[in-house]
């Protein structure tokens, strides 16, 4: 996949929706041109301001739970005993959609970014835990055996050998992860709150019946997430180039 | 130069001992094969001397000092059939493991990361000698098996060990390319006179390279062990003379009582 067939897929996109709203020919469908016009005016007047409010967010939840979520895989990878003990535990919380556990965390943490960034974490938490725990634990022991008897001890193999084996997982947990995450900040977003992409389409430019502001909002929410998803693919290339050699 | 002196070893949930109350002796600069059926146990007997299993009872010294050796970083080599490279790192990185292993806890040595001969670090002195300098930017998956298994020695040998243990590593090779290694250990092991360890279930290869041949079968192993003479090996002719095949038949016949 090419940079340029990406960039002609956008520009299907583009002009299949053009076409739409040409036919459709509602307010409620405005053309992309007119939500492009939108969208750069509005930039400066707020929804720059809430697209940063949206991409912190995000960003920190991801920081946050690759941060935690590794060595704690690590150990659980590491020490089957450790694992066995939390297993169950892990089983039983994985499938809950942590989303449902936001008026209890807005309880504790109230309705400022750390009950939004919490949530975000929460769900990210568990998928990075689960991959980095089974990756590492996936490393055959003959692997290990070689680099030990070249002198690395536990702080080397964690080193040289798990964390370069678990990062290309990290990595896929958080790709897939990111569309749940932003849809989960979206719906954070939509109450109790006066910043971020999800206030400015649901509470500011919907309420206002203001459609290619609205438009405008929903295409810079799609856009955080697709840029999130490049920087995802670009670190992927440049920290672990040996999986794109022919 | 290796010692097991009275060695217990039991895999946990095993009702039997795979070592009991084993002794052997491997003198310095000694190159010994090491064949049995597999699951008899060779494969634990090298990671026992290397240190990454530990006995139940009994002593393994390594040069005098008791395995797992602490201060001695890197100083037993060993060489597994899979080779054992990272496969997210170069074929130049690969070599290079075990001297930034060092470097990590702080025991760069100067004597191994500075010069083997001349000016050429010893990475380059091995990826060199080895035929591999045209790879070192290549990943593993982008080699040839017996290409990783040089990748995999030459790792070994930067770091100068004392003990060189080899664990069926050209099992998975095709036959001209095992015979090229073979005869690249047997070349190896003439040059620098490092002790070693060659296990495989290969009569053929067992005969070839080991000077001395130890036979395994089923477990447990105690003494006395039986150990085959075999002072024809160490030269590329004894695969052709008659006395290769008369050893290979006798070793044959051996290991077929076990069965």
């Amino acid at each position: 996949m090419r940079n340029r067939d990406i960039l002609l897929a956008a520009l299907a996109l583009f002009i299949a929706w053009e076409i739409a709203a040409l036919i459709l020919n509602r307010e409620i469908l405005p053309a992309p041109t007119d939500v492009l016009v939108a969208f750069v005016a509005q930039l400066p007047r707020g929804l720059g301001w809430h697209f940063v409010v949206s991409a912190w967010r995000v960003v920190a939840s991801i920081a946050l739970s690759v941060a935690l979520a590794t060595p704690a895989g690590l150990v659980l990878g590491q020490y089957p005993r450790v694992n066995r003990f939390f297993a169950p535990l892990i089983y039983l919380t994985y499938p809950i959609p942590k989303i449902v556990l936001l008026p209890i965390v807005i309880l504790f943490l109230g309705i400022g970014d750390a009950s939004k960034i919490a949530i975000i974490f929460l769900i990210l938490f568990f998928q990075v835990l689960v991959v980095v725990r089974d990756a590492s634990a996936a490393l055959r022991p003959e692997l290990l055996y070689s680099v030990e008897s070249l002198g690395a001890g536990r702080r080397a193999l964690l080193r040289f050998v798990y964390l370069p084996a678990t990062l290309p997982a990290v990595l896929t947990a958080i790709r897939v992860s990111i569309g749940t995450a932003i849809a989960v900040l979206f719906f954070t977003e939509s109450f109790a709150t006066n910043a971020g992409l999800g206030y400015y389409v649901i509470v500011d430019t919907f309420q206002r019946i203001a459609f290619p502001e609205m438009y405008a909002g929903v295409v810079a929410m799609s856009v955080l997430g697709l840029v999130l998803y490049f920087v995802v693919d670009y670190l992927e290339r440049i920290l672990c180039p040996y999986l794109f050699v022919k | 130069m290796i010692e097991i002196r009275d060695l217990t070893f039991t895999y946990p949930n095993q009702p039997a001992p795979l070592f009991d109350a084993f002794d052997w002796r491997v003198a310095r600069g000694e190159f010994w094969s090491v064949i049995g059926a597999s699951g008899c146990g060779k494969s634990t007997l090298l990671h026992l001397i290397v240190g990454v299993r530990a006995a139940s009872a009994g002593t393994i010294t390594v040069n005098g000092e008791s395995v797992p050796r602490k201060q001695n970083r890197g100083k037993t080599g060993l060489v597994l059939q899979d080779y054992g490279l990272l496969p997210w790192a170069t074929v130049r990185e690969n070599v290079k493991l075990g001297l930034r292993i060092r470097e990590f806890y702080g025991q760069d040595d100067r004597r191994e990361s500075s010069a083997v001969s001349g000016q050429r670090s010893a990475v380059e002195f091995w990826l060199e000698r080895f035929g591999l300098a045209a790879l070192r930017d290549k990943y593993p998956a982008q080699i040839s098996g017996g290409q990783r298994q040089r990748v995999a020695i030459a790792r070994t040998l930067v770091l100068e060990p004392d003990v060189l243990l080899m664990d069926e590593p050209f099992s998975a090779l095709d036959a001209p390319t095992r015979e090229d290694l073979e005869q690249l250990t047997l070349d190896l092991q003439n040059e620098t006179g490092m002790t070693t360890i060659f296990v495989t279930h290969n009569i053929e290869e067992a005969v070839f390279l080991g000077r001395k041949i130890l036979v395994l079968d089923a477990p447990p192993h105690r003494s006395p062990l039986r150990v085959v003479e075999n002072a024809g090996a160490g030269r590329a002719a004894y695969r052709d003379e008659a006395a290769f095949a008369e050893k290979a038949r006798m070793l044959r016949e051996m290991l077929k009582r076990d069965a």
